[in-house]
């Protein structure tokens, strides 16, 4: 999770650095969550009869999880585009998408 | 975590620990939530049927194997993602 | 009835002036007015008669197509409900599509989604696709998978390895080793392959010899540079799509100084193509296959395979065959389901064998147009031969001319293996098998089909069972009139 330390930054005081790692952990695991509700309602059927995942739901679970991704992905650079078209700068933009 | 000293590296941690703890929390009340969602739609007894019981047994269950299996792609998705360098939000 | 119009003489009544009574006399006296059923014009009957019997045929066809489909996902769907312990990745199958000659990947895809796709999907498949543009991508990508699992079974590669630039893992070999790393197994069990069309068999074959008995890194340049004489620049084959397009003036070059080189060389190992996309030129060719020592890592039995016809047909004359199968796509959903449902399934499969009533069925005077690729003859003389090479054999008769044409000028070396002969190595042969449903396989679905539809009746299923054309459960009043035939 070091991909938010790019090189050529400049100093950070320990808090400030503690303060964006945290931001980095949080925005993982905020988008975990958000998968993880998605994609169970939409991959788990409201039945359950087996305790046990069976194949067609781990198959759209797995294919659930990179599609995710991929649509992350995809509005990242589109909202990028947008930014960057608007101020050129977009400094204000860099921590959104996860 | 290569820019944080040791010192940090503490701190950090007992951050972590207490966002896991809060992390669990609403893992574990959005647990209760789908499943008493899905199982439990008869109001007419005021405790559980031996049905509704087994129903929410096995969600739990199934949620839970549900969670581990989206863990293990997301890893490797993430992996595959910082490795490509394509990083979101950047 | 009819009144007498006033002011007429009693004694001469005008019967042909009065309006004669006609039509049903019970709607006359309601008021209504007289209907008139005549025949429309011929015109229009021709229009309807044509129109109508088109669009009947093509809704009947359709609606038999549909059930053969769901047929046949019922008939696997159990499988999709199996429970997977959640650190277990799914069965993967391996889908070769080409474009079939002649034409864009498109039909091929669409042919996958509309026939194939469906039923992988109630079976609770995973699959990749390798797909092959241009004649020769689905052989590279089949050899370039099966390089990779060799290295990943621990074999390394030959002396000249040191020559080899580092490979740049991809996200593929990253997602593997993560997997490794986190103990996630992978499917244990058949995998198989499912490979549409002659054309891509073909192809198929020839990656599967040049995985399995090829070396693993590409021919060294200087063997090229004899054989050619033209630069074969070492990196090509490894990262070609990116390097390729700053490479294009040298290879012009190369292309330019070709004609005074005298043989037309066999087709060894093509010069890389300076067009964008063209397939890593193959590491071997079907003439070294005797002389290839087998990898240590290959397996005692291949993956089961699925060679699957593609209907393809182009051309403006043969527009009635094409209008004939837009018509009758029922029987084409019904046999490809059978065939995906063996794959899917996996339970029979059985090695292809060799026989010379294969050598007969394999056209003896086939020629390819191309004369300068011989490689016909070089193995297989003997009178037998492998079922694979008969193996949809009648779809060649179908191709497009444009699949026949030579080679152009500007790209002789081109590698032709649509047209070539199947080369087969007995090591690679003896291990290969085919998918195949049991017997009575058919007649299950169709019971299992009925016991789905029982539980879960479509509308029309409901019509054909209330108007007695299908046989559902016994309604109260057949229970009651048995009884009482039998007292």
């Amino acid at each position: 999770m070091s991909f938010l330390f790019g090189g050529g930054r400049p100093q950070l005081s320990s808090a400030e650095k503690i303060a964006a790692a945290e931001t980095e952990v949080e925005m993982i695991s905020d988008m975990f969550n958000r998968l993880s509700q998605s994609c169970t309602k939409k991959c788990i059927p409201p039945e359950y009869r087996e305790p046990d995942l069976n194949k067609g739901e781990s198959v759209c679970l797995d294919r659930c999880v990179s599609k995710f991704f991929e649509v992350n992905l995809k509005v990242s650079e589109k909202m990028q585009g947008e930014a960057a078209q608007r101020g050129g700068a977009g400094g204000g933009m860099s921590g959104f998408g996860m | 975590m290569d820019g944080l000293n040791a010192s940090e590296q503490r701190e950090f941690q007992g951050r972590m620990e207490k966002k896991q703890m809060k992390e669990f929390m609403t893992m574990y009340s959005n647990l209760v939530q789908r499943c008493f969602d899905d199982c439990v739609n008869d109001f007419t007894t005021k405790s559980l049927h031996a049905k509704e019981e087994g129903c929410v047994m096995k969600c739990v269950d199934k949620y839970l194997k549900g969670s581990e299996r989206l863990g293990q792609r997301f890893q490797e998705q993430n992996a595959a993602m910082m490795q490509s360098g394509q990083l979101p939000g950047r | 009835m009819a009144e007498k119009p006033p002011g007429q003489d009693p004694a001469h009544p005008a019967p042909a002036s009065l309006p004669k009574p006609e039509g049903n006399p019970a709607l006359r006296m309601m008021g209504l007015p007289r209907f008139k059923f005549k025949l429309p014009s011929r015109n229009w009957l021709i229009f309807w008669a044509i129109t109508g019997s088109f669009t009947s045929t093509l809704l009947y066809d359709r609606h038999h197509k549909k059930r053969a489909q769901r047929k046949w996902c019922n008939f696997v769907s159990h499988l999709a409900e199996e429970p997977v312990p959640p650190a277990v990745m799914p069965r993967k199958i391996t889908i070769f599509l080409a474009a079939p000659p002649g034409d864009s990947l498109r039909p091929a895809r669409d042919y996958f989604h509309e026939y194939i796709k469906p039923i992988l999907v109630a079976g609770g498949m995973d699959w990749e696709v390798i797909e092959g543009r241009k004649e020769g991508d689905v052989r590279a990508g089949l050899a370039e998978k099966i390089r990779k699992l060799r290295k990943r079974s621990g074999e390394k590669p030959a002396a000249e390895s040191a020559e080899e630039p580092e490979e740049k893992e991809n996200s593929d070999d990253l997602r593997y080793e993560v997997r490794k790393r986190s103990g996630v197994t992978e499917w244990d069990g058949v995998q198989g392959d499912l490979v549409l069309g002659r054309h891509t068999w073909k192809e198929y074959i020839r990656g599967l010899h040049e995985g399995w008995l090829g070396p693993l890194v590409p021919p060294r340049p200087a063997e090229a540079l004899e054989t050619e004489t033209q630069p074969l620049p070492t990196s090509t084959s490894d990262t070609r799509p990116v390097d390729s397009p700053p490479k294009t003036p040298s290879t012009s070059e190369a292309a330019s100084d070709s004609p005074p080189q005298t043989e037309p060389p066999t087709p060894d190992p093509p010069p890389p193509k300076p067009a964008k996309a063209t397939p890593k030129p193959p590491y071997i060719t079907p003439e070294d296959y005797p002389t290839c020592p087998t990898a240590p890592s290959l397996p005692t039995s291949l993956n089961p395979s699925l060679p699957l016809h593609l209907p393809h047909v182009l051309g403006f004359l043969n527009t009635p065959t094409r209008i004939y199968r837009f018509l009758t796509r029922r029987h084409l959903a019904d046999s490809t389901g059978r065939s995906v449902a063996a794959l899917v399934l996996a339970s029979h499969s059985r090695p292809y064998i060799q026989s010379a009533e294969f050598a007969s069925a394999i056209d003896p005077d086939f020629v390819p147009s191309d004369t300068n690729n011989a490689p016909e003859g070089a193995v297989t003389q003997t009178g037998e031969a492998w079922e694979q090479e008969a193996i949809l054999k009648e779809e060649e008769r179908e191709w497009s001319k444009t699949a026949w044409a030579p080679n152009k000028e500007d790209e002789k070396t081109k590698e032709r293996p649509w047209l070539e002969r199947m080369v087969i190595d007995s090591r690679i042969g003896q291990k290969m098998s085919q998918f195949e449903l049991e017997s009575g396989a058919a007649e299950e679905a169709v019971k299992v089909d009925k016991e789905k539809r029982m539980q879960d009746p479509s509308l029309v299923d409901r019509i054909r069972r209330w108007t007695g054309f299908e046989k559902g459960e016994k309604k109260g009043w057949d229970m009651g009139l048995e009884g009482w035939d039998d007292e």
